[in-house]
């Protein structure tokens, strides 16, 4: 089968994939696209197998195309080609009268669901998206059988519905849905700077002597002792409601609040939450030791700093968005959030089974949804954040309902004693609605997936792509974050910058030759080293390249360059051997007459000379062989130990 | 000591027809020699289980003790009791060390102190290994008994040390007064007093298990039905092992009867001082054994020779005969054993001139000389350390800065270095830093010209790589390589590579950048498509094969006409083609043999 190519360059695939964006599921198939293009293909395979050939022919004839044959696979074949073809995507998509485009937009935005679940949504995304599609609040079913004869909607191996991915990629983000937004009287936050923060964050607690840990858990939860997470069914919580119902325990702060309120001061961040947040990924990156005389004590693990910084850009984003989608429950998470802060809280029924592993991986399941809505804002501009959640709540209700596979989970309902489905339209509004909302204004502004602009009041009014959206989405480097380049001494011996997406590529090559410390403020303290230049020579990596690219793109000052260049020639200018074998023979004559007779040659790693032979230290006892059975007795000194 | 309890069977009394057999440790000590210097040439190699050697080490080792080996008997090392136990005491005494793969090794730095200790020493040390959790178990193969053991390994060890050691009591008890005791005395104490020393018996339904069933510690007896049976056909057998384990290591004195069974036994002196804490009996004064050393090479010792001196000797000479009389011979292959061993000819020497209180027979201290010369014409050093600089005045820096004697220059720009020497940290003091070639270093690929002459890295060219143009290529006047098709065809000749492993290895010495051209090039000039044969004469084709039949039917048909088969490619020249087909093949490397 062939393969469109991918967009995203491998090493992010690979990431991606470890990440899950790229797995299926129902309400968003076509961003397989990001992922992995052979399942994309796939898919729209096992929606052309589902067709009869009448059908199958019946969309060439609306399309217009021509097909040969009569055989059932050479036709599959054949239509499928157009799918790989963006002339002929293109064609599909232009030749819709503008009624079935409109319809187009909306199915896509709703994926991929069985047909009465999609005309539900659309119909009510229809009612939400404006004037221009006011006309399909009503004969949507006919609209979603007239895209299926054209092929624009197949049906998967489930029954559901789903939009071939070539068509939803260029579908999306629908521009139409978001009319535009003045946000000249509005207040854009400043641009996030995830690294810079976290940076910041470290270096606060490093130089701060580390950080105290406490439970994040409310009181309504009685932890055991030499325990850190409260078990689900811990009979002493006292979260025990009637009829059996329990709450879902809410954690909190991991910090303890002198600490908090220290670092939120030094971030200047008014959100503590945003602290905790910054705590949380410092975790999961793997940044923090235990501090072995003090119990609950964390510190910045050594060397952590120069492992973050010998990663590129796109190593770092992955690695910054599996920290939050790996935060597991109990460690962070928004419902956590909602709930204390006065927000509606989880139920669960006592005899369901829902784990705290389940609910984590539902967590994970959370946070690639929210993840996947990048696709859905416009490329460019701002949009309207109350109309973009009331959409997505229209479209994709299920996306803040981890219980979607009848785990259990519910909101409590005001008597209390009943569980209340997540998947209700009052769900939504209680409950999905401030989750999502947190996870916008909270978590993906921190991490620079989105950038808000709000009103006097402080509250947020619209949104659009932030700078970490396109490395996300596999459409190369963010243009929106200046690359932020080293200032030198004068003497070229020391320099300062701030780690930033726009300069992780920088500052990863720097980590080849460079000393990287921590300075107070947050910044990167970079020292030419000698020893770690020769050190990645010997590595095999080619800092040289590296030399070359940040002297051309003027990072590094031209002294300092010819430094390290000079640097660079003297490796590889003396080499050592251990383990090797030295053959010494008492007369050339002898190593001549040897070396044609006993079937040396293909040991002999060098000759010294004429009366010397080198030899790996593997092939001494074929030799030695060889040479017995050459009427030798050779002297054997060994210099692992002894005589042998 | 307090009188033990129960019956006793009374001190033994002599009927005459009994054979006495002093316990001897010299005896002990000859047959762990035996087998050490058995296997020092023959390592034995463990079965996969890891608890027997191999049926055919088995067999050898036989052989050496002139013991019958029956295979349909033997079915692994615990048919034949006396070796294994023989094998498992040397892992014991460390005179045999496990290695990877199943071998067994034996160490002769810790088998010369064993050689020279005392015989109480020796006694002690066998003792100690014997009382201690070792893989030693009387309870394999007991006659008419198969044996179950369910339990970890280290368990039934410590359960067995600790059953010899009741034993030990109750004969220490029978025998601290130096007198003879029946033989049974041993079984009957213990089952008076310690019936349960080894195996518990049945006591009930509910209670602790017996020989017939699974005992609490995975202990299985089949084959014993009756409990009244255990005793005699479990502890007893177990209780005689012991005791001749004992006797083995010097420690007892036994009395056998007519039919070979033992009567009797007593503690022998060193029993009598390791279990009973009597004095240290003295150490047998060593005579000197008059040993010749004849011209023909041969080793003569006219009596029994201390194992220190037949181990010492058996480093450098072949043992011909050991029985009351020694004998053994050097030869060349001998003395280049003990060479291998780190002896020289003056070492030899005086070893022989120690044994024989003379002077070597000039002959071989000629031929010894002659040898050790002959030795030491081929030097193999191994794990040496070797530096390479760029030239000889980087080099000697390097000398200078290292101090005495620790870098020896063997090139102009190669030099051995003491294991010692710290080469990082005088690489920085001289500011040239010493690295480690990589398998895969850009810097260090060669590159070749369209000439077919190599363009040196820009970093220091590695060994391997210098080496690998020994081989393939030709040096040119003035310095550097090429390639041409004498080198093709030397390497060829002296190192055997042929057309493909050439390329090979000038893939690896040149990477991605080898010239597409270089692969064709040397197919062709190492005759990488042989040799063609011209052949004149006639050639007749028939329409088919049934043709050919009848008229090699017909007696007409000429003696001597044969229709061949084509072997490879055949085709029909014309002498007009002749010329230019030799020319042809010429470039592509194929001789043509004429017919």
């Amino acid at each position: 089968m062939s393969r469109r190519k991918a967009r995203v360059p491998a090493e992010l695939l690979e990431e991606l994939i470890a990440l899950g964006l790229d797995e299926f599921s129902d309400e968003d198939a076509f961003d397989l696209a990001d992922g992995d293009p052979g399942a994309m293909f796939d898919l729209i395979d096992e929606g052309l197998e589902a067709l009869r050939v009448a059908d199958l022919r019946q969309i060439a004839r609306q399309q217009g195309w021509r097909l040969s044959g009569t055989r059932r696979d050479d036709i599959v074949d054949q239509i499928r080609a157009r799918y790989e073809d963006p002339a002929s995507i293109a064609g599909m998509i232009e030749s819709l009268d503008p009624r079935l485009r409109r319809g187009l937009d909306l199915v896509a935005w709703a994926a991929s669901q069985s047909r009465a679940d999609l005309v539900k949504r659309v119909t009510a995304m229809a009612a939400l998206a404006g004037e221009d599609y006011a006309d399909l609040d009503h004969g949507v079913g006919a609209m979603m059988d007239a895209l299926s004869a054209r092929g624009l909607l197949l049906r998967d191996g489930f029954g559901a519905l789903f939009v071939p991915p070539p068509i939803g990629i260029a579908v999306l983000p629908v521009e139409a849905l978001f009319p535009a937004l003045d946000v000249s009287t509005l207040q854009v936050d400043d641009a996030p700077d995830p690294y810079g923060q976290l940076l910041r964050l470290a270096a606060a607690i490093q130089k701060g002597g580390g950080v105290t840990r406490v439970s994040p858990w409310s009181a309504e939860v009685a932890v055991p002792r030499h325990q850190q997470v409260p078990e689900w069914n811990w009979p002493s919580s006292r979260a025990q409601l009637p009829g059996r119902l329990q709450l879902v325990p809410a954690a909190g702060s991991w910090l303890a609040a002198g600490d908090r309120k220290r670092l939120a001061k030094t971030l200047g961040e008014r959100d503590p939450l945003a602290v905790d947040f910054l705590f949380i990924l410092l975790l999961g990156l793997n940044g923090f030791a235990d501090l072995p005389e003090a119990r609950h004590r964390l510190q910045i693990a050594d060397g952590w700093i120069e492992e973050l910084c010998q990663q590129g850009a796109e190593i770092l984003v992955a690695a910054l968005l599996e920290a939050w989608i790996g935060v597991p429950y109990g460690g962070w998470d928004p419902y956590s959030a909602v709930a204390l802060a006065g927000g509606p809280r989880l139920l669960r029924h006592p005899y369901r089974v829902c784990s705290p592993n389940q609910y984590s991986e539902f967590l994970a399941r959370l946070r690639r949804g929210c993840i996947r809505l990048i696709r859905r804002l416009p490329t460019e501009r701002w949009v309207d954040l109350d109309r973009f959640v009331a959409l997505v709540g229209a479209s994709q209700p299920e996306l803040i309902d981890p219980s979607s596979n009848g785990s259990g989970l519910g909101l409590a309902p005001p008597d209390g004693h009943a569980i209340q489905a997540l998947d209700t339209a009052q769900a939504w509004s209680d409950l999905g609605e401030p989750v999502l909302r947190f996870v916008l204004e909270g978590p993906m502004r921190w991490l620079g997936l989105i950038e808000l602009a709000r009103d006097r009041q402080g509250r947020a009014r619209a949104l659009r792509r932030g700078p970490l959206a396109r490395p996300v989405l596999g459409l190369g480097p963010s243009e929106q974050v200046p690359a932020d380049a080293p200032t030198w001494s004068n003497r070229g011996d020391v320099g300062h910058l701030r780690l930033g997406l726009g300069n992780a590529d920088q500052v990863r090559m720097l980590s080849e030759w460079c000393r990287i410390d921590l300075e107070a403020d947050g910044r990167l303290r970079v020292e030419p080293d000698r020893d770690r230049l020769l050190a990645s020579l010997e590595a095999g990596a080619n800092p040289i390249a590296s030399l070359t690219q940040l002297r051309d793109a003027g990072a590094i000052p031209k002294p300092l360059a010819g430094r390290l260049e000079r640097w660079c020639d003297t490796w590889g200018r003396a080499n050592v051997y251990p383990g090797l074998s030295l053959i010494e023979f008492a007369e050339a004559s002898l190593s001549h007459e040897l070396l044609a007779r006993a079937n040396l040659a293909e040991h002999i790693l060098y000759r010294v000379g004429e009366t010397r032979w080198l030899v790996e230290d593997a092939v001494v006892p074929s030799v030695l062989a060889a040479l017995e059975r050459a009427g030798q007795h050779p002297r054997i000194v060994d210099r692992r130990g002894g005589h042998a | 000591m307090s009188k033990p309890e129960g019956p006793d069977a009374g001190p033994a009394t002599s009927t005459g027809d009994e054979a006495e057999v002093p316990g001897r440790v010299e005896a002990l000590r000859l047959d762990l020699y035996l087998a050490f210097s058995h296997w020092q040439a023959r390592p034995p190699t463990l079965l996969k289980g890891g608890r027997h050697i191999s049926k055919r080490d088995l067999k050898a080792l036989c052989e050496v003790f002139g013991k019958p080996y029956d295979k349909d008997r033997v079915r692994d090392e615990a048919d034949l009791p006396e070796l294994h136990f023989l094998r498992e005491l040397m892992l014991g005494l460390g005179l045999m060390q496990p290695q990877p793969r199943q071998r067994l090794v034996v160490s002769p730095n810790q088998a010369q102190s064993l050689w020279r200790a005392t015989d109480v020493d020796l006694a002690a040390r066998c003792l100690d290994w014997f009382r201690g959790p070792n893989t030693w178990n009387e309870l394999a193969r007991l006659p008419g008994v198969e044996w179950n053991d369910g339990g970890p390994p280290h368990e039934t060890s410590a359960r067995l040390a600790k059953a010899r050691e009741r034993v030990l009591a109750r004969m220490f008890d029978l025998g601290a007064d130096g007198g003879w005791h029946p033989w049974r005395a041993v079984h009957q104490r213990l089952e008076t007093t310690e019936r349960d020393f080894l195996v518990p018996p049945y006591r009930s339904r509910y209670g602790r298990y017996g020989y017939h069933r699974y005992s609490t510690d995975a202990w299985h007896f089949g084959g014993v039905r009756v409990e009244s049976e255990g005793w005699l056909r479990v502890e007893v057998p177990f209780i005689d092992r012991v005791l001749r384990s004992l006797a083995r290591f010097g420690l007892l004195d036994l009395r056998f009867g007519a039919d070979a069974a033992p009567m009797a036994f007593r503690l022998a002196p060193i029993g009598r001082h390791l279990l009973a804490g009597a004095p240290r009996p003295e150490e047998p004064e060593a005579h000197q054994v008059p040993v010749l050393l004849q011209p023909n090479r041969h080793i003569m010792a006219l009596g029994p020779l201390p194992i220190s001196d037949l181990a010492s000797l058996e480093r450098f000479a072949d043992r011909v005969r050991l029985d009351r009389a020694v004998e053994l011979v050097l030869t060349r292959e001998s003395v280049y054993r003990g060479q291998r061993l780190g002896l020289d000819a003056a070492s030899i020497t005086a070893e022989l001139e120690r044994l024989t209180g003379q002077s070597l027979p000039q002959n071989i201290a000629r031929d010894l000389a002659e040898w050790q010369v002959a030795h030491e014409r081929v030097t193999i050093r191994r794990g040496v350390t070797l530096l390479q600089t760029t030239d000889a005045a980087s080099l000697d820096r390097f000398v200078a800065a290292a101090g005495p004697n620790r870098l020896q220059p063997i090139g102009d720009n190669l030099a051995l270095a003491d294991p010692r020497l710290n080469l990082a940290e005088l690489g920085r003091r001289v500011e040239v830093p010493v690295s480690r070639p990589g398998p895969n270093d850009a810097r260090r690929r060669w590159s070749m010209d369209a000439e077919g002459r190599l363009l040196a890295p820009p970093a220091l060219a590695t060994l391997a790589d210098l080496g690998r143009l020994q081989r393939l290529a030709e040096p040119i006047a003035g310095g550097g390589w090429r390639v041409s098709r004498q080198s093709a065809r030397r390497a060829l000749e002296v190192s055997s590579h042929d057309a493909e492993q050439q390329i090979a290895a000038w893939r690896s010495l040149l990477g991605p950048g080898m010239p597409a051209w270089l692969g064709d090039r040397i197919r062709v000039w190492s005759g990488h498509f042989g040799t063609a044969r011209l052949a004149k004469g006639r050639l007749l084709e028939l329409p088919e094969a049934a043709a050919l039949e009848a008229l090699r039917r017909d007696p007409r048909w000429p003696k001597g006409l044969r229709p061949f088969k084509a072997k490879g490619p055949l085709l029909l020249v014309d002498d007009a083609l002749l010329e230019l087909l030799e020319s042809l093949l010429s470039d592509h490397g194929i001789e043509i043999e004429q017919r």
